[in-house]
């Protein structure tokens, strides 16, 4: 009887260790609408639960702190992470792995590049055409997280002496790339910082209604990490995964289709991929 | 009163009564009833006024979570949008509008419309009182739409504001509508020259109740709320039938006053006639055949009261010509007796002058003046006649031989 029951007691201990382990989490931050977002990161997660028989979930983080706090607690084991957390997180956190870096079409080149833009952009509509001509105006970030509506605006900003708070009546987070289209559209703002993805895609959307005041140097784009208990060889199956994704997979149209994101799958690069950023943000 | 006038006036009688006493019972019902309606507005009015002082709560709650969150001090502090809408948001199934401002007066968010933010509103009075007086509770206009706004300062530290939180509810037919509840019941908002009603029909409002000062700012009475009845479906039934009964009364009534006026005149026509041909008898208009004779047509077109006056009159009548007849009988026989007794008279005066008699042989000197035999002059004179005879004395004296008078 005592050997029934703790044959039976072994076999759900073993039942729900395997369950803990096969359950693997694909965590992305909330760049753009998390309604929009999950879609990709869904046929992202079944992709690689395909290829490296880890059962991947996809979720979205609330914003970047808890990405960064989910990262260095583990409590997710694949994250796709903008380059400025990368380079915080890394500083931070050393032990953190790096798997791949995600590529992007570019819409005036037509080659696929690890890289991408920051725009600071207006309105036509507004006048605006420089910078210095947006003085007193409302202006509008994406996150004090984002590489491509924070980081690389206010140091296109700084670059000018422009101290953003004192320069415009009001400087707004809005927190998202779309949400900065938006409040454009809507006249809420003059003048907001983007990524040209997101610049790109709202073209599509409302027409050439947009100006461009400026550009940023190239950035690299997103990196896809892991926390440091992820097994090299688990990290080796997927970065393999990624990289052998085809660029007209599922995962590449549906972000461009939800989120306008020219993807193009992911290319290997390495921590010092990163350094021409972190010299940038210096 | 012939039997026929007894039916009919039996058969009204009752009808006319139990007519009468069903109108002043649906007098009674109908005033039970205003006074059961009017009852039901003051519990109406009272349950509208909860519902207003509910939602004044409501918003005063909602400013009251939202100006004391420490996430939304932080969050204006940032200018962070997204974070304001995010929280803002979920309040506004309850609320209509939410804008969070910065303490120089720019919209940082605003709920529902996520994207209509960075409007300056410094100079807005409710802004300027928020700050000024810790709260503000007012009816102010939002893009065209009238709202009865809440707002209180976002604290960074008890004694520093960052911002301030403005709550609003938009004055709608909807919302006025949700107030009461009642397809039968309007409900009108009222400040200074706005005026808001929960529905535009204003011909069917039977009664109307002020709120006056439900709504109050710093003790003043900040909205005008009037409560209007609209008729009541039953209580309009109830005065149609009123109304009916006392239509339907009217040739009801007619009815009666023609039927009495048929029963009077058919009972005092004939009476007239008497008294009138009677009058017109006393004025020599009709003789007394020409009455009989108006008299027996009265007595033949009646068989009440006054066919038997008529009656009787007629017997008087006869009565009376008979014994007009022997009057006239008398008269005749009188005048008869008189015209006799005037011819004796008139014999009797011509002898009973002073007649001038002789002494001796008694002649008697008439006018002319010759002595007359005595006996000639009387029966001249008179219609006596005279026998000639002798008295005894006579024949005594002049005839004793004869003893004319010894048997």
């Amino acid at each position: 009887m005592h050997k029934r029951i703790i044959l039976i007691l072994i076999f759900v201990l073993c039942f729900f260790t395997l369950a803990l382990a096969d359950s693997y989490k694909l965590a992305v931050y909330p760049s753009n609408d998390p309604k929009k977002l999950i879609v990709p990161m869904k046929i992202m997660a079944d992709y690689l639960t395909e290829k490296s028989g880890d059962s991947f979930t996809a979720i979205v983080t609330r914003d970047y702190e808890e990405l960064s706090e989910r990262l260095k607690n583990k409590s997710v084991h694949i994250a796709w992470i903008n380059p400025i957390n990368y380079i915080k997180i890394k500083a931070e956190n050393p032990s953190l792995k790096y798997i791949a870096t995600y590529m992007e079409k570019n819409e005036e080149t037509g080659k696929i590049i690890p890289y991408y833009q920051s725009f600071i952009v207006s309105l036509k509509t507004s006048g605006i055409n420089t910078i210095s001509e947006a003085k007193g105006m409302t202006f509008a970030f994406n996150d004090p997280g984002s590489t491509s509506g924070y980081a690389f605006p206010n140091l296109m900003l700084r670059q000018r002496n422009i101290v953003p708070d004192k320069f415009f009546k009001k400087v707004f987070f809005l927190k998202k790339h779309d949400r900065v289209i938006e409040a454009l559209i809507n006249g809420s703002i003059d003048i907001g910082g983007v990524s040209d993805g997101t610049y790109y895609t709202a073209v599509r959307k409302y027409g050439g209604v947009f100006s461009i005041i400026e550009k940023s140097d190239p950035i690299p784009l997103d990196a896809i990490v892991a926390p440091e208990n992820v097994p090299a060889d688990k990290l080796l199956i997927y970065r393999k995964a990624l990289t052998d994704m085809p660029e007209n997979h599922p995962f590449n149209k549906s972000m461009r289709k939800n989120l306008g994101w020219n993807a193009a799958g992911f290319d290997i690069k390495d921590d010092q991929f990163y350094n021409s950023m972190r010299e940038a943000l210096k | 009163m012939p039997l026929r006038a007894k039916i009919l006036t039996a058969a009204i009688f009752p009808f006319v009564v139990f007519f009468i006493l069903g109108i002043f019972r649906i007098q009674q019902v109908i005033e039970k009833y205003e006074s059961a309606l009017h009852n039901n507005y003051e519990i109406k009015a009272k349950g509208a006024a909860g519902n207003i002082t509910q939602l004044i709560a409501q918003l005063d709650t909602a400013v009251g979570v939202l100006s004391e969150s420490f996430e939304i001090s932080n969050a204006l502090q940032r200018a962070d949008n997204n974070v304001l809408f995010d929280i803002s948001n979920r309040f506004i199934n309850s609320i209509d509008t939410i804008i969070f401002a910065d303490i120089n007066g720019i919209v940082v968010a605003r709920a529902p419309d996520e994207y209509r933010f960075g409007d300056d509103i410094s100079s807005q009075k409710y802004f300027e009182t928020t700050l000024a007086n810790g709260s503000y509770l007012g009816w102010i206009i939002i893009d065209g739409i009238d709202t009865i706004m809440v707002s209180k300062p976002i604290k960074k530290y008890d004694d520093v504001y960052v911002g301030v939180v403005c709550v609003a509810f938009s004055i709608t037919k909807e919302l006025l509508s949700s107030f009461i509840d009642d397809p039968d019941l309007v409900i009108e908002f009222i400040h200074k020259n706005r005026r808001i009603s929960s529905s535009d029909r204003k011909e069917t409002i039977v009664y109307s109740k002020s709120l006056k000062g439900i709504i109050k700012n710093t003790q003043k009475p900040l909205i005008d709320v009037l409560l209007h009845f609209e008729e009541d479906k039953y209580f309009s039934e109830l005065l149609l039938i009123k109304k009916s009964q006392y239509w339907s009364s009217i040739p009801i009534v007619l009815l009666m006053i023609v039927l009495i006026i048929v029963i009077l005149n058919r009972q005092l026509k004939p009476h007239s006639m008497i008294v009138e041909n009677i009058l017109n008898y006393a004025n020599n208009k009709i003789n007394a055949d020409g009455l009989k004779k108006n008299l027996v047509d009265i007595n033949h077109t009646s068989d009440s009261d006054s066919a038997k006056i008529s009656y009787a009159l007629i017997q008087m009548l006869d009565v009376i010509e008979k014994n007009f007849k022997r009057i006239e009988q008398y008269n005749i026989e009188l005048d008869q007796t008189n015209q006799k007794l005037e011819k004796s008279l008139k014999k009797i005066k011509k002898l009973s002058g002073l007649l001038p008699i002789c002494s001796y042989c008694k002649k008697i000197r008439d006018d002319k003046g010759y002595w007359n035999q005595i006996e000639k002059y009387i029966h001249e004179h008179s219609e006596a006649e005279f026998s000639h005879g002798i008295c005894h004395e006579c024949a005594k004296k002049h005839y004793p031989d004869l003893g004319l008078y010894d048997d």
